[in-house]
Formats: structure tokens, sequence, C-alpha cells
């Protein structure tokens, strides 16, 4: 194989997403919104 | 109820107690309390902004979106806080006016136990003054193509969005390639994730009270367990239950025939088959849907969401609060300059006091009352400085004339009389000519009995404890 094309080879498969060859993986997201400004309440 | 302190032991904990690998978002709205800024507090406000950035990074956020209410100090000022964070602030639509190039990243990717996660950041309405060489472009403008990029190189897409609600459903019904809308935004309240099509719509609720930990299982079929199939599968077993008593009418001969002088059994035999068309028709019509959609390419993503309320007796972060701390000090400390060049209104109040020398009875009950110590409660904390506070703990001042309670007179501090009787220097030259209001009504005790502070006012309940007629 030409190095040309082992490196298309290459940066095309890291473009692809992880997921094609892999699956089932447990992730936690944590998220919030609108804190507006609060970093704890008044006294 | 509230508190960055509580948030990040709460995260720390749960990752931790769990051992998955996770990723930590904020849909934007973040730094200022309200949605414009009030001069007198422009100092203070900005201090706090920059200590909340500094908290997320002891979190460990990893992105952010900037929100319309994000961008009040001025698009500058928020891109020279974002060089101390840690974490990625993302705006696809936050462009320069004349380049209509994103002022922050449009995107950013994180690796997440080998799932590649895009996320992307829209910013909703923002007030932008004449001078800033800066616009918000319309979702539609930018998402389309950004999303196509997005989409084909990662496994799982988020977009953090600070639009209105009504245009993440119009996002949520057009695109399925957006796996999770996480929104801020005035009505972003903590509600069940909603799934539109392939999309999960989630916020966590305003103020910090509520954080939102959602565990995901994420599969190659990049789609979310789709209720649609196994209703299907229920409407077919319940379809061929109902063949099954048809044909036990259809055995001999023709019901309609031999079922012409038991008109009861007649009568059902044709509720049946009128049963029978309709569930024909909707799976019919289930069918075609899910058609649609296409394979499922394997196993369902699934997904479990729940709210955790950040109540005042949970533990806390100890750096976290060491930073609130030290914020607070240097607020207090900015407040008690302030408070040496503030001016002093003429003002219609004059203080509980001044109500005793009639109303002596209600005086002594008001006395034995939480509001009489408000001003002293901010004292203990040493906040007796901070405008932000000081409003809720003195008489006759309103969150807009918060300057003003830095010049506040002694018979002023608490919560006294005239908070809920009104200003009372009329009343007292001439009290016939001049009566008070007897009874304050909800909104009144509102001004200050919401938000972080008391989300769980009820007003019929507490008027009786200040109650003295």
């Amino acid at each position: 194989m030409k190095l040309s094309t082992l490196i298309i080879v290459v940066l095309l498969s890291l473009a692809q997403p992880s997921l094609a060859v892999e699956s089932g993986h447990n992730l936690l997201l944590f998220y919030s919104n609108d804190v507006h400004g609060e970093t704890a309440p008044c006294g | 109820m509230g508190g960055l302190s509580k948030k990040g032991f709460q995260f720390n904990k749960i990752a931790t107690e769990t051992g998955r690998p996770h990723l930590t978002v904020d849909a934007g709205d973040l730094l200022f309390k309200h949605a414009s800024l009030n001069p007198s507090q422009e100092e203070q406000e900005k201090m706090t902004a920059a200590a909340i950035i500094q908290a997320y990074n002891l979190i460990g956020y990893d992105a952010v979106c900037v929100g319309g209410r994000d961008l009040i100090a001025g698009v500058a000022y928020l891109q020279s806080l974002s060089q101390d964070a840690k974490f990625i602030w993302l705006s696809a639509n936050l462009v320069g006016k004349s380049t209509k190039k994103p002022l922050f990243k449009a995107s950013t990717s994180i690796t997440v136990d080998g799932v590649k996660v895009g996320v992307i950041g829209l910013t909703g309405t923002a007030i932008l003054s004449a001078s800033e060489e800066a616009t918000v472009l319309p979702w539609d403008q930018v998402l389309p193509g950004l999303l196509a990029k997005v989409t084909k190189t990662h496994d799982l897409v988020i977009l953090l969005s600070n639009l209105p609600a009504a245009d993440n459903q119009r996002i949520a019904e057009t695109y399925d390639t957006i796996h999770l809308i996480i929104q801020s935004g005035a009505n972003a309240n903590a509600i069940s994730p909603e799934p539109i099509n392939n999309t999960i719509v989630a916020s966590s609720g305003p103020q910090g009270k509520h954080i939102g930990i959602m565990e995901i299982n994420w599969q190659a079929s990049k789609r979310w367990g789709d209720q649609k199939a196994e209703v299907l599968t229920k409407k077919r077993g319940a379809l061929d239950r109902l063949l099954w008593q048809l044909s036990k009418y259809q055995q001999d001969k023709d019901p309609e025939t031999a079922l012409r002088n038991q008109p009861e059994q007649l009568k059902t035999y044709h509720a049946l088959q009128a049963q029978e068309q309709t569930s024909r028709g909707e799976i019919d019509q289930l069918t075609k849907v899910l058609d649609q959609q296409g394979p499922s390419n394997g196993e369902p993503s699934a997904y479990n969401n729940r709210f955790m309320a950040m109540e005042t007796d949970l533990p806390d972060q100890p750096d976290i609060v060491r930073l609130v701390d030290t914020l607070d000090t240097a607020i207090n400390k900015l407040g008690k300059h302030q408070a040496k060049t503030a001016v002093k209104s003429d003002s219609p109040y004059r203080g509980s006091k001044s109500c005793g020398a009639c109303h002596a009875a209600q005086l002594t009950t008001w006395q034995k009352t939480r509001h009489a110590t408000a001003y002293t409660t901010l004292e203990k904390d040493k906040q007796q400085f901070n405008q932000g506070c000081l409003p809720c703990h003195v008489t006759g001042v309103s969150m807009e004339q918060a300057a003003e309670s830095l010049a506040i007179t002694e018979e002023r501090r608490g919560v006294g009389c005239e908070t809920c009787h009104g200003p009372g220097r009329l009343h007292i030259d001439n009290p016939k000519a001049n009566p008070m209001t007897r009874k304050p009504g909800p909104d009144v005790c509102l001004a200050c009995h919401s938000g972080p502070h008391d989300d769980s006012f009820n007003y019929d309940e507490r008027i009786k404890m200040v109650g003295h007629h």
C-alpha cells in the first residue's frame, strides 16, 4: 500500500464515529441551566 | 436551597460511586442575576461572574453555552472572562457583525469512554449594545451546516440551547441526529425529559436549585429506545386475541345468519368486528411510522434521568465554599466602601419604632418575629453591605433601588412594619387622612419570598406566623 493511501485510510478511520465497531457504553451526564448568578442563598 | 458547593459535591460523589465516565455541561445564563446590569451593582455582579467561572473549573464542567444573559456586561467582557475557564464556552450563532464568524467555539468534541460526543451551543435572545461588533444569527442559518459536519464525526450529539422552548421543539422535530437538547431560558424549569422523535429535551430548572443527572446507555444504533415498537407488539398481540374470538363466531357458518335470533350475541360480534377494524388501522399507522424511521440497526439506547434538589443540609465541596466565602467577603468590603458615598434619599419610611408610639402591642409581636432580626442575620454572615441581599433585609427598598439600601439608617434595618403596611410618613402626620394597608397581599411577600430564597412560600400559612391583630 502506498504511503499516501495509508495516510488517507488512517485519516478516514479517525474521522469516523467510534461506535461503528463498538456498542453499549454507559455514560453519566451532569447538566444545569439558568444558574442566574446564584452562588449560594443569602443569610 | 441551591449553591455551587453542594452541586460540586454531588457531581463528584455520584461520579465516584457509579464509577461511570461522565460529561458535565451547562446550557447557559449562568453568570448574572438579572437580564440587564444595574450600574450600582456592576462591580459586584462582575466579581460574582468571575467566581462562578472559578467554581465551574473546580466542579469540572466540560462545556457551557453562551446564554443571552451571560452577555449583559458585553461580549468582550465574557471573552476576557472565558480566558480563565477550563471548560469550553460554545455559541454557533453569536458572530461578528461584519465577519459573520463565531466569537466563541461553535462546537466541541469530547470523548467519554470511547464515545465521541459532539456538543453544540446556540445563544438565544441577547440584548447587545449598538456599539457591539457582534450579533446573534437565527439558529436555522447556522445549525443545518454545522450539524451535518458534527454528525459525521460523532457518536452522540448534544445541543446546549439558550433558544426559546418552541425553537428547541422545532429543532428536535426536524433533526433526529441531535440526540439530546439541554435548554436554558426563562421557562426552562426542571421537567421530566421529553422525547421528541429521536431527541430528548431536558432542563434542570433555574437558580441552581436542582441538578440534572442522566445515566445513558449509548448503543451503535444511535437511537433511543422507541416506545412505538413496544406499543406495536402489544397491539399485534391484542389483535391476535381478537381474531381468535371472532374465529369462534365464524367456525360453522356465517354469524349474521347463525345469530339472527340472538340479538345480544350479534351485537357483541359486531362490536368485535369494529374493534378489529380500529386495531388494524392503528397497527397500519404505527407500522408506517416505524418504517419511515428505518431499521433500528441494533439495540436501542436508553437513559435514566433524575433531578436532585440542592437542599441546604447537603454537604459542600470545601474548595468551592472557600471560593464563595472569599467572594462574599470581597463583595461586603466593596459595599462598605460604596456605603460611604451612598446618597441618603428623602424617604417616606420612618422605621418601626415610630409605629410603636401608637401601636405598642403590634410592635412587641413583630419584635418576636424573624422579620425583626433580618438585618442582624446578614451581619452575622458579614453580608450587611451586599446589595444583592440587603433589599430583602431592610425596610422600604426594592431590588431595583439596591444602592439605596447601603445608605439605610438604623431604624429601617430589618423587615419592619412599613415593609408590609407601606411608608408611614404621611400616616404619622395625619393617621385618619392617610390610612395604612391593613393586610398586605401575596405580591408584597413574594418580592422576597420567592426564587432561590424561598420557593416553597405559602401565603396563607406564613401570614399567620406574622399576624398581630
